[in-house]
């Protein structure tokens, strides 16, 4: 009840080096270390070094497997509760159809969380169905998916406080960084 | 083998509760208790302290201070409230997010509460480490959310090592007084005690109490802040002999005026130059030969109000001892916790004393005084401390040989015997009672030599010891009337 806010980066699928070279340089300059506090990586690295690089931007990483993470031994689905808030991670490749409701919020319930962080299908969201929230931070890297036409480099900030929870979704449209500030709330 | 969170001894009793503080009619005198040592058989702490503190008025219907109280734990939610939230709500995401470093940024504050937490997380954990009950993490979480709101409302001081100590103890009183077990008492009784020593708000009544604590004058002992005096002082003449003289004369000059010195060393000084001179001159010397800087040991014993130099109980005693006389007195700060710290070092006075003769340096009196021995029963030196408080110690001043000169012609020392301005030197005044402090400390010496005779007379037993004790008091009066040198306000008593 102590009512510190905490600071969590939602962050995935850069598929370095197999699909980009490298995330974005105005991504680089606001990923430093200390800002936040805990990192859930929805998987799809791509490399060892960045797995590393993103250990060393805060106290608490997180990562859940993906269909491309070979030879890392991570769970493929986790749940990290931070503060008030119940928080599942999962890749998403698991979940047929890939990117639907229901599909998730079946993982959901199973989780029993408050927020499910998936990833997989490159395409940044945050939706709310039945009460519980879905966050897909998207590719930090815009790379390419053979679901989506357009991918945009994309993810997530989430600042937890009690029971209210702020979203900023960081996305580079036309090589400029836009920022889209969005609420969620614990349901009971 | 699960060890008790807390001791049996400390637990809250909700009869005496019921019989001293709920019922009108009978009142227990508790600053008695507390200068006796006894408070803890009234085994209802953390409501005598309050009452000490002032946030409680004694004896007070108690729905006043429930009402106090419910007002104070407002306050306190608000408080929380105010400095936790991070204000963007107007503010366009775009450039005051949690990862931009513009200048203003809401979010730079967050960052910076973090480190502040960090720091203060480190020492919590650090506190009472060998008690189960600080192992908790509710324990821990309360602390640090306590001193983080403390110190972002108090920037100019802000959290410093030491106040997490402070804390632990008015932690430890105040969790170990949730009532358990109010079977026994009335119905009544039991709702007010659930309401006064409430788990739900007690992160609330102990930041309070920290809060005053911190008031009377122990937050100052942790500013670091060295006020400057604007003027140029004029140096110490150092080029004539006399002058050399005067500036050796104490080794360590007295500081406890002085403006560009940090309060916790004016606070040292004023306890060793001016007290400890007053009290124990001899020992005083002595210290002062060795070079012994007063703040070496009396740092930590005033920052921490002596919590690191005894053990729990004993340190609740103590302290019960402190909040009692501050209340008695009224005054705006505990310097009752100045006396305790001249009873310490008067009770290991032999011990600093045998180092003049066996070893000629300053640490193994350092080492004597900052791991302070165990005492029998501490109250022997709240004892000691409220005999020195009662003396009405009067601040020592030096007086040079041309105030002696004047001092000498003025009609408040026509009586005394006229002293040879030109032979005289510096000497010992009490500043606001003038000679007749010296005349007070005479008297009470010859006062207490008669008593001895009269026990003897009494016993009619010829008791050498006492005899012999008393001829040296009567010996020792008389060479301090013949030889007029500034007598020491020695215990009569005492061994040499």
């Amino acid at each position: 009840m102590s009512q510190f806010g905490e600071l969590v980066l939602l962050i995935g699928d850069l598929h370095i080096p197999q699909r980009s070279v490298d995330l974005p340089d105005k991504f680089k300059e606001l990923l430093v270390p200390g800002k936040v506090q805990h990192i859930l990586c929805t998987g799809n690295v791509g490399n060892r070094e960045h797995n590393d690089w993103l250990k060393s931007l805060a106290a608490n990483v997180h990562f859940a497997r993906g269909d491309f993470d070979e030879g890392i031994s991570v769970p493929e689905q986790k749940l990290v509760t931070i503060g008030d808030w119940k928080i599942g991670l999962i890749h998403g490749h698991q979940v047929i159809p890939w990117g639907d409701k229901e599909a998730l919020s079946n993982i959901q319930r199973m989780m029993d969380c408050d927020l499910l962080v998936s990833g997989h299908t490159h395409n940044s969201s945050v939706e709310s169905y039945d009460g519980k929230h879905f966050v897909n931070p998207g590719s930090a890297t815009g790379a390419y998916s053979p679901l989506t036409s357009d991918v945009k480099p994309s993810f997530f900030i989430v600042a937890l406080q009690g029971r209210d929870a702020t979203t900023f979704l960081y996305e580079l449209v036309d090589g400029n960084v836009s920022v889209v500030k969005g609420t969620l709330s614990k349901s009971s | 083998m699960a060890e008790e969170l807390v001791p049996n001894d400390f637990l809250v009793s909700p009869e005496l509760f019921e019989e001293y503080f709920f019922r009108q009619d009978s009142h227990a005198n508790i600053q008695q208790l507390a200068n006796e040592g006894k408070l803890g058989t009234l085994k209802n702490r953390f409501i005598s302290w309050r009452i000490f503190l002032g946030i409680l008025p004694y004896p007070g219907p108690l729905d006043v201070w429930i009402n106090h109280l419910t007002e104070l734990r407002e306050k306190y939610q608000k408080m929380i409230d105010e400095q936790r939230k991070v204000k963007i709500d107007h503010l366009d995401p775009l450039i005051f997010n949690p990862l931009s470093q513009v200048s203003d940024n809401p979010w730079n504050n967050f960052h910076e509460d973090n480190e502040l937490k960090q720091k203060i997380r480190l020492d919590v954990e650090r506190t009472f480490q060998e008690r189960p009950l600080f192992l908790l993490n509710e324990v821990q979480e309360m602390m640090v959310s306590i001193l983080f709101t403390w110190a972002k409302g108090n920037p100019e001081i802000s959290y410093k090592q030491g106040m997490n100590e402070l804390l632990g103890i008015l932690m430890f009183v105040g969790y170990a007084e949730i009532p358990e077990n109010l079977s026994r008492i009335s119905k009544k009784a039991s709702e007010v005690l659930n309401v006064l020593n409430s788990r739900e708000y007690l992160e609330a009544d102990i930041y309070w109490c920290f809060a005053r604590l911190m008031d009377l004058g122990i937050s100052e002992l942790f500013n670091p802040v060295v006020t400057h005096q604007s003027m140029q002082r004029k140096k110490p003449d150092l080029f004539t002999w006399n002058a050399e003289k005067m500036h050796n004369d104490l080794v360590n000059q007295d500081k406890s005026q002085e403006q560009n010195v940090s309060s916790i060393l004016r606070r040292c000084h004023k306890v060793h130059h001016q007290l400890l001179q007053s009290i124990d001159r001899e020992l005083f010397n002595h210290l002062e030969a060795k070079k012994t800087e007063p703040q070496m040991y009396l740092q930590r014993w005033l920052r921490c109000m002596l919590s690191r130099e005894f053990n729990l109980a004993d340190t609740l005693e103590l302290w019960d001892a402190i909040f009692a006389n501050y209340y008695a007195e009224s005054e705006k700060e505990l310097s009752f916790l100045d006396f305790l710290c001249i009873a310490m070092i008067v009770f290991v006075r032999e011990f600093c004393k045998r180092y003049l003769v066996l070893q000629s340096d300053q640490s193994g009196i350092l080492r004597r005084l900052l791991k302070y021995p165990p005492v029998e029963d501490v109250n022997i030196l709240v004892g000691m401390a409220l005999k020195y408080k009662t003396k009405n110690i009067t601040p020592v001043k030096i007086v040079t040989k041309q105030e002696v000169s004047n001092l000498s012609s003025s009609p408040l020392f026509g009586q005394k015997k006229n002293l040879g301005a030109d032979k005289t030197p510096p000497r010992m005044f009490g500043t606001s009672q003038g000679s007749s402090g010296w005349n007070n400390n005479l008297a009470g010496s010859i006062d207490e030599a008669i008593s001895v005779i009269r026990d003897i007379a009494n016993e009619k037993v010829y008791n050498e010891n006492k005899v012999n004790r008393a001829m040296e008091v009567i010996n020792r009066i008389k060479s301090f009337i013949e030889k007029d040198v500034s007598p020491k306000t020695v215990d009569p008593l005492s061994r040499k």
